[in-house]
């Protein structure tokens, strides 16, 4: 800050603070002078800093906890040199390493919002700083940690596709450090600055990759500002910036070998892609994010501070300026915001499932307002399988099936979201193994691949593999208890044999080997597979005659039900079993089904009015949507309906 | 602060830091056990070649803290902070020096609780012959179908320094992927060396020299480009298979994941003429893993006889029904060096008559022993928990399971040292999945002595690192051009190479005798 400047900063604060009534002051000749805002605006930095701090909070500790809890059980951080020294082998890699370690924290939602919060606070703070905005327009300064606020929620079903585990704290951390980069400058002299333009850069580009080339591109334009005496070095300082921002990324090109020389300048810029598809939106908040930041320099130097601000025409521009700013940081909020009912009961139920809360599971597949996605359906029917109660209650449930809603053409497949998990619990370890590396070496490995890799890894009795993954789980800071746990079971049989989860796993894996693969169609080869499977074990049993009946096929059926039957002998016949063999029944009447027991009031009566229902509706021309949807609430818990109603459901 | 003040705190932090870079001491009293300890790695009783870095270990037993006292010709010294034990690489090349021909004996000393446990000392011998300074091999997850990063890396084996010789991501994109294999050196030098790159900016990347270039070998008349290399000893030449490789994946067993051949070839580039020809086409045999004898007038290669049957299906599918029938024997096939014919193919080792199939033949540089991997059927033995490395005698004839070096997991990819007396290769006796090199050594009569883990700075770095090491082979000499230099190369198109039609075997590859 130059002396004059000083001055007036001064001699500006004298004057506000004299001015401390609330009556509307006069000017000396009788005229009204204009009201005194001056305490209101100089409080308006921490009013925003609050209000933003607190609703960013609610908006990710309350509105996105499922969704951060998934973030960390789809990220990891390991306290090694190894995980170090990987993360450093690309551009970035420090706030990367640091990012993977504070994401962690969204184990408690809470207090991982918590943090970042703080952070955003700290770079807002230090962007009215930086760029000296004055308190009537510190809102302006809000719009970097809104968009970042943005860059976290508006993820969706990326974060499954994501290859950057720490980015929910990377791209902060990145913000962060640069932009305490560019306030340190501000307090440098001229040489002082030239030296740390070309230090910053080269030294910050490991650190905080693209970033470092931002920063130094703002500490150009803000060098710009000074118009004393200095023209020498006013010009001095763009021309060593826009050096070291070109020659920076060639060099250190030299020293990594995982980058590719045309990505060197936007190195750790988070890229969204998958397959052939490159999303915009999800890094459309870090695009804007550096507009705004080089126009809010621009404006810095381009717009000295006005001295009349208290003239009363001249304050309207201000308040204007400030609501229709709230007005779009908090429409960018809403635009951006990934908020979306089925992704999140998705995230609740693999929780629940991961917790064998199987009550929660149910609940939650009973409370959705709409049809379901795939993933949903597949969690009813393992908590259901693990009850052993999918031939009583597993069309109780809706089983429809969504695609998952995304908001670009992102292709969401099931193997990569939930497959490990469906494999385990019907008891394809090793395609669940399978699975898990396929995706840790796309995407990386993560404590929720680790989880199932150790749980896999035990029931195969591959006690030193599952060791290994165990101890990449010590390494974190909030699974060690889970590992430890975990670590029980190694080469302990009896333990093993009296665990729960693993009982109801163990009879499943009851099949032999041969050379197979799902061609990543995950749902459809568990159906196929098991309807088309015989085993003499009763659990494995009741899968099998479960996925023959949402496998529809009648030849498959009769021999899997008689199977069932023999193997469950003294025990009542599922409700669910009963209606596809009185169905299957009167359909093709290939087996005699008069001598079965039915349960005569809600096979044999209801059978009868779901018949009546059809008739009347097919006779008052409905089509097919419209008898689903106006026989779902008497007969949507049956088999018949979803025999005859749920149709085209596509996995994916 | 006075300066007596200062002198005070730069006393005490001295001290302090002299305690804490000061070795431990073995402790003198202590409970003696009538066992040796459990360590990790296993070094114990090993054959260390005489400049290895330091073989790094953790004590297994139950403590809260171990130290390992190193007693060698002239000399002692005491190691350990909490259960690990890592020697300073100047004292460990003393040590090493001191104890050339001879042992270093190690006492290892347990704490737990207030006492302390002695366990029964082991010894590690220090060969005499030094190993070859480098390796390379490829770092890969263990992955089924999907890749990502993939790299060659080059290792200094006297001390922990590991670079990246080409990293896939250098020249990949999300859109444009590219998968890098095998690497081969002429003769362990450096000078003249290849690997091969697929998909993205595919080619096979030649150094000859200074010079770099991509070549594209793949013609209508071959299966595919080179894929399986080895380099001629002395001559610019190239013998590569050519494979069409599918995989599979076990519902149920150990082996999780079938690699197969359903079709391949050998051919012959000329890296001077830009040419390939063939070596052996029999629609057939699956012939693979060519390597040349050190004397370069032999190439030895698996092959296996497999005849298609079914009409209706594919022979993809065919091969996944029947994939435990194919099994590969050892042939070679003279070389004329100076008319560059190959002769009649010989039988090395019928492995299908033991009902077993033996692949990557790799023979001694003295010539005289046949190293192979052996299993019950295919190619990837990598993959299969019951191979073994075996050893043939070519003087003798004599067939047998290498002692001291197998276990009860996979033994692949082995390689010779320069001077004979070292085996590198990959095994998953570890835990079942992730590759690990170990080393042996082989001694002047023959005999291979209990392998060893490749050393690493932290002796748990096998038990979290989550990527296998795959075709490790001995280099005398660093790789000369850079990671970036390649990328260089890689970005420009393929040269392609001439198609001779004419094939460079004089017969139609019938076995004619069998070799002892």
């Amino acid at each position: 800050m130059s002396k004059k400047q000083k001055n007036m900063n001064n001699a500006s604060t004298k004057t506000s603070s004299a001015k401390t009534t609330f009556e509307q002051p006069k000017k000396k000749n009788g005229e009204k002078t204009p009201r005194d805002f001056s305490k209101l605006t100089k409080a308006l930095p921490y009013c925003y800093g609050v209000v933003f701090a607190l609703a960013a909070w609610l908006i990710l500790a309350i509105g996105n906890k499922d969704y951060l809890f998934g973030v960390q059980n789809h990220s990891l951080w390991s306290d090694t040199r190894l995980f170090f020294d990987e993360r450093m082998a690309l551009p970035g890699g420090f706030v990367h390493w640091l990012g993977c370690y504070l994401t962690q924290y969204f184990y408690y939602p809470a207090l991982g919002s918590a943090i970042l919060v703080v952070l955003w606070v700290i770079i807002y703070v230090e962007s009215i700083m930086a760029f000296r905005i004055k308190p009537k327009w510190s809102v302006a300064a809000l719009l970097t940690p809104v968009l970042l606020l943005c860059s976290v929620i508006c993820l969706g079903y990326w974060m499954y596709y994501i290859k950057n585990p720490g980015f929910w704290f990377k791209e902060t951390l990145g913000v962060l450090i640069m932009m305490s980069a560019v306030l340190a400058a501000r307090y440098m002299g001229q040489v002082c600055r030239i030296i740390w333009v070309v230090v910053w850069c080269f030294f910050g580009y490991p650190i905080v990759g693209w970033y470092a080339l931002l920063g130094t591109l703002l500490i150009a334009i803000l060098g710009l500002r000074k118009t004393d005496n200095q023209r020498f070095s006013k010009w001095v300082i763009p021309a060593v910036a826009i050096l070291s921002i070109i020659a920076t990324p060639i060099i250190w090109y030299q020293h990594y070998s995982q980058i590719r020389i045309e990505d060197a300048w936007i190195a750790s810029f988070p890229l969204f892609q998958s397959d052939l598809l490159t999303s915009i939106r999800p890094s459309l908040p870090f695009i804007l994010l550096a507009i705004a930041l080089l126009l809010t320099a621009i404006l810095t130097v381009a717009c000295p501070a006005s001295t009349d601000d208290n003239k009363e025409g001249k304050r309207l521009v201000p308040v204007t300026a400030n609501i229709l700013i709230i007005i779009a940081l908090v429409a960018c909020v809403k635009f951006f915001w990934y908020d979306n009912y089925n992704y999140k009961a998705e995230l609740r139920m693999a929780k629940a499932v991961e917790e064998q809360r199987w009550d929660d599971v149910l609940y939650e597949s009973s409370i959705a307002p709409g049809p379901p996605t795939r993933q949903m359906v597949i969690s009813k029917n393992i908590a259901l399988l693990r009850q052993h109660r999918m031939g009583e209650a597993m069309f109780h449930y809706d089983n429809r099936g969504e695609p998952p809603y995304v908001y670009d053409s992102l292709k969401v497949h099931l193997v990569q979201t939930f497959a490990t998990t469906m494999y385990y619990h019907h008891g394809k370890t090793y395609f669940s193994t399978r699975w898990c590396i396929e995706n840790g070496v796309e995407f990386g490995f993560n404590v929720n691949d680790l989880k199932i890799l150790t749980k896999c890894s035990i029931v195969e009795g591959e006690y030193e593999a599952a060791r290994k993954y165990i101890e990449k789980l010590k390494q974190t800071t909030f699974h060690k208890a889970w590992a430890e746990e975990y670590e029980r079971y190694l080469n302990n049989t009896e333990l093993i044999a009296k665990n729960e989860e693993f009982k109801g796993i163990k009879p499943l894996m009851g099949f032999e080997d041969l050379l197979d693969s799902d061609g990543g169609l995950c749902e459809m080869y568990i159906i196929n597979y098991f309807a088309n499977s015989t085993n003499k074990d009763p659990e494995f049993s009741d899968v099998i005659l479960a996925y023959t009946l949402v496998d529809k096929n009648i030849q498959l059926f009769w021999p899997r039900f008689f199977n069932y039957a023999m193997l469950h002998k003294g025990v009542p016949m599922p409700i669910h079993y009963q209606e596809a063999a009185y169905l299957y029944g009167n359909l093709e009447h290939e087996v005699d089904i008069k001598g079965m027991p039915f349960d005569q009031e809600k096979v044999v009566q209801r059978f009868g009015a779901f018949q009546q229902m059809t008739n009347q509706l097919v006779a008052q021309k409905y089509t097919e949507k419209q008898m689903a949807d106006a026989m779902r609430a008497q007969f949507g818990d049956t088999f018949w309906y979803f025999y005859f109603l749920v149709r085209d459901v596509k996995s994916y | 602060m006075s300066m007596k003040h200062y002198l005070i705190c730069i006393f005490a932090l001295a001290t302090l830091t002299f305690i804490g870079c000061s070795s431990p001491k073995a402790p003198e009293q202590y409970a003696k056990q009538n066992s040796q300890p459990k360590i990790y790695p296993d070094y114990i009783d090993v054959t260390v070649p005489s400049n290895i870095a330091p073989t790094n270990f953790m004590v297994l037993e139950r403590g809260e803290e171990a130290v390992a006292k190193f007693t060698y010709p002239g000399g002692e010294a005491t190691y350990g902070k909490g259960m690990k034990i890592q020697v300073p690489e100047k004292k460990w090349k003393e040590m090493l020096q001191a104890a050339k021909g001879k042992d270093i004996k190690v006492e290892v000393f347990v704490k737990e609780g207030n006492g302390w446990k002695g366990y029964q000392a082991f010894s590690i011998f220090v060969a005499e012959e030094e190993i070859d300074p480098y390796i390379s091999y490829r770092l890969i997850y263990p992955s089924y179908i999907a890749y990502e990063v993939l790299s060659i890396n080059q290792r200094n084996l006297t001390n922990f320094e590991e670079k990246d010789i080409y990293n896939n991501m250098i020249i990949s994109s999300e859109d444009n992927g590219q998968c890098i294999n095998c690497h081969s050196y002429q003769n362990y030098h450096t000078t003249n060396m290849q690997f091969h790159m697929r998909q993205g900016h595919g080619g096979t990347m030649i150094v000859d020299g200074d010079k770099l270039t991509k070549v594209d070998m793949k013609s209508d008349s071959t299966i595919s480009s080179g894929v399986y290399p080895s380099w001629h000893p002395t001559q610019k030449l190239i013998a590569y298979s050519t494979n069409n490789t599918g995989q599979s994946f076990h519902t149920m067993s150990k082996a999780k994941i079938e690699v197969q051949d359903s079709k391949s070839d050998l051919i012959l580039y000329d890296v001077e003429k830009n040419e390939v020809t063939n070596i052996s086409n029999n629609p057939d045999e699956f012939e693979v893993y060519p390597w040349w004898a050190p004397t370069g007038d032999m190439l030895y290669f698996s092959s296996a006889h497999f005849e298609f049957t079914d009409t209706t299906g594919t022979r993809d599918s065919e091969l996944i029904r029947r994939y435990k029938e194919v099994k590969y024997n050892i042939y070679r096939k003279p070389f004329n060096q100076k008319t560059r014919e190959f002769g009649p193919t010989e039988m090395v080792y019928q492995a299908d008559s033991v009902n077993a199939s033996a692949t990557l033949p790799r023979i001694s540089p003295d010539g005289r022993y046949l190293l192979f991997a052996q299993g019950e059927f295919g190619c990837f033995h990598i993959w299969h928990p019951d191979a073994d490395l075996y050893i043939k005698d070519l003087q003798t004839g004599e067939v047998r399971k290498l002692e001291n070096v197998n276990s009860n997991q996979a033994e692949s990819y082995h390689s010779w040292s320069s001077n004979g007396r070292w085996i590198i290769f990959s095994s998953r006796r570890d835990d079942g999945n992730y590759t690990r090199l170990y080393i042996a050594y082989f001694d002047k009569e023959g005999k291979a002595h209990k392998a060893f883990a490749l050393p690493q700075k932290d002796p748990g770095y096998y038990t979290y690192f989550l990527k296998s090491y795959n075709i490790p082979e001995f280099m005398v000499e660093p790789v000369k051009h850079t990671a970036q230099e390649f990328a260089s190369a890689a970005k420009k198109d393929a040269i392609h190479a001439k198609f001779n039609g004419k094939v460079v075997s004089n017969e139609a590859d019938t076995v004619k005798h069998l070799v002892n």
